[in-house]
């Protein structure tokens, strides 16, 4: 009896000091305090870490890789494919002045033996080079491509998407778009729009569901609006919220892409030179510079490309179904072939 | 002949056909369930997503559609031991192409449900502009895909002992030297390039990749 009473007196007195502290902004200024310093013990922790396993650096060009000793002839190899992909990309008066960050590698202790694991690494490297050179040449672009700068060709498939994100997203311009008025792409694409983005790419009635739609990171205030404007339709709070940079834009990231991959594509070698020339003018003029043509003949290119890489429904590829009935009349033709019952 | 080995089988498969056939009928109506009022300026965003989650469902459906068809198509005769097949006056070829065509003309069935039950889903819908219907097109995709499903499990079910033994035992080997190729570091996977060549572009099994969307731009 009197041990359980004496657990009580415990548990209450446990109980009541965070209860008391709740409310108390010193009490949750401490433990932020508290927080911040674990996480920079934690950072420090893993730069220890890291230091113990990466003891080489790998330099080709203005490429630098840090990395451990078993890594090395890998991570040469690679650092070299990589080089010379970019020279040739962007030309040696762009790369080599470029500032490239030491790129670290071989710390995670992932087993990398194969040969194919060179082209891959090479890919990453020159993946990181491009988007420090174009964010060294062009800080306005690399922003409209919110980073992610051309690389890769846009495929067929990534097409397809930009097809179905016109179709699907209610802005104002995506329809006309989709039905190939260059203009209007142009404005779904988010060129030659004025100050007021939300406006011109959204009609009002959509703006509640947009601001359900956007991610993390809001501030309390944000919230307050976010709430506001979903619940009560209130425009001027969604307005607030709903920033340029939050905002779901009317086509994706890809499509910006290809239009860049598209103007570097029509202009020949030194397209990439006259692009980042004079950053200050407007997106459009530099692209139609890039490319030699009017944006306008950029714009029809594009929008063909997405017409014809639209989804035709399931049965699309045709191949795909003949290739499928090949199949079953040659497993069948295999299966009646044989004389034994059992 | 072809009428009676239908209906045998059919007494072995009745209960799987019918749930087959009751799924077939639920997905469309499922992925297009609630209300799609034509005024919503989002109704295109909410049909492409609500048909691309409901997508995966009708693969599935084709998969397990040929899985318990083959099982059906030979499970009476390995009860047996095939004393019934070898009563009748015909030859195994042709005994076994009816098996296989009664199995084909029940999966033909639950694919009717879904194009029927597909029409039903889509006909109350007004579409917004550049959105289309496919309900032949989902169902012939379902059909292809099973149907190579239900060609390479009706073959499989099908092997003699030995033959059988032996593919049991190569998977066996194959699993075995990827697990060894993976704890020695040797960056191949036997296992991984068995499961690449099945789905690559070419193979039987291609149809059951790409888009399964009942509607679409």
């Amino acid at each position: 009896m009197c041990r359980i009473r004496a657990c009580l007196i415990v548990l209450l007195a446990v109980g009541a000091v965070p209860l008391a502290a709740q409310d108390s902004a010193a009490t949750l200024l401490r433990m932020e305090a508290r927080l911040d310093s674990l996480t920079r013990a934690a950072a420090v922790r893993r730069s220890a870490a890291a230091r113990t396993r990466i003891n080489d650096t790998v330099v080709v060009g203005g490429l630098r890789v840090a990395t451990s000793a078993p890594y090395r002839l890998l991570v040469q190899a690679a650092a070299d494919k990589a080089w010379r992909s970019l020279l040739t990309r962007f030309g040696p008066t762009v790369v080599e002045p470029a500032v490239i960050p030491v790129v670290p590698f071989g710390a995670t202790g992932i087993p990398v033996r194969t040969p194919s694991a060179v082209a891959e690494l090479a890919q990453m490297f020159e993946r990181i080079s491009a988007v420090a050179i174009w964010q060294q040449r062009d800080p306005p672009l690399t922003a409209w491509l919110r980073g992610n700068v051309p690389g890769d060709p846009v495929t067929s498939r990534d097409l397809g998407s930009v097809a179905e994100q016109l179709a699907g997203r209610p802005a104002r311009p995506n329809i006309a778009c989709l039905q190939g008025d260059a203009p209007k792409c142009a404005a779904a694409l988010g060129i030659g729009i004025g100050v007021d983005t939300l406006g011109e790419w959204y009609p009002p009635s959509t703006w509640p569901k947009l601001a359900f739609l956007i991610g993390g990171g809001l501030s309390r205030a944000d919230l307050v609006s976010r709430q506001s404007c979903m619940n009560r339709g209130d425009l001027a709070a969604c307005r607030s919220v709903l920033t340029p940079v939050r905002l779901l834009p009317p086509v994706g990231i890809e499509g910006r892409r290809y239009l860049v991959q598209l103007a570097l594509e029509a202009g020949g070698d030194s397209a990439f030179h006259r692009l980042t020339q004079d950053t200050s003018l407007p997106i459009e003029s530099r692209l139609a510079a890039a490319a030699g043509v009017p944006v306008r003949t950029l714009l029809v290119q594009w929008v063909a490309a997405v017409q014809r890489a639209m989804p035709r429904g399931p049965t699309d590829p045709l191949w795909e179904s003949l290739v499928s009935m090949v199949w079953s009349i040659a497993i069948l033709t295999l299966a009646l072939r044989g004389s034994r019952w059992w | 002949m072809f009428r009676m080995i239908l209906f045998t089988q059919w007494r072995e498969s009745r209960l799987a056909v019918l749930a087959m056939a009751v799924a077939a009928v639920a997905i469309p109506l499922l992925s297009l369930r609630g209300s799609w009022p034509s005024t919503d300026p989002w109704i295109a965003w909410d049909l492409l997503r609500s048909t691309a989650q409901w997508g995966v469902a009708y693969p599935i459906l084709a998969l397990l559609a040929a899985l318990l068809l083959a099982a059906a198509a030979w499970w009476p005769d390995h009860r047996t031991k095939h004393v019934y097949a070898l009563t009748l006056p015909i030859s195994r070829r042709r005994y076994l192409l009816l098996r296989y065509v009664a199995g084909v003309t029940f999966l033909l069935g639950i694919t009717v449900a879904l194009i029927a039950s597909a029409l039903v889903a889509t006909s109350r819908l007004s579409l917004p502009p550049l959105l289309h219907v496919y309900p032949f097109g989902t169902g012939l995709r379902f059909f292809l895909a099973g149907l190579s499903a239900y060609t390479i499990l009706f073959a499989l079910n099908g092997l003699a002992p030995r033959t059988a033994r032996v593919l049991a035992a190569l998977g066996i080997v194959l699993v075995l030297v990827s697990l060894l190729a993976d704890l020695l570091s040797l960056g191949w996977n036997p296992l991984a390039w068995v499961m690449e060549a099945l789905l690559s572009p070419y193979s039987p099994l291609a149809i059951f990749r790409g888009r399964w969307m009942l509607i679409d731009v």
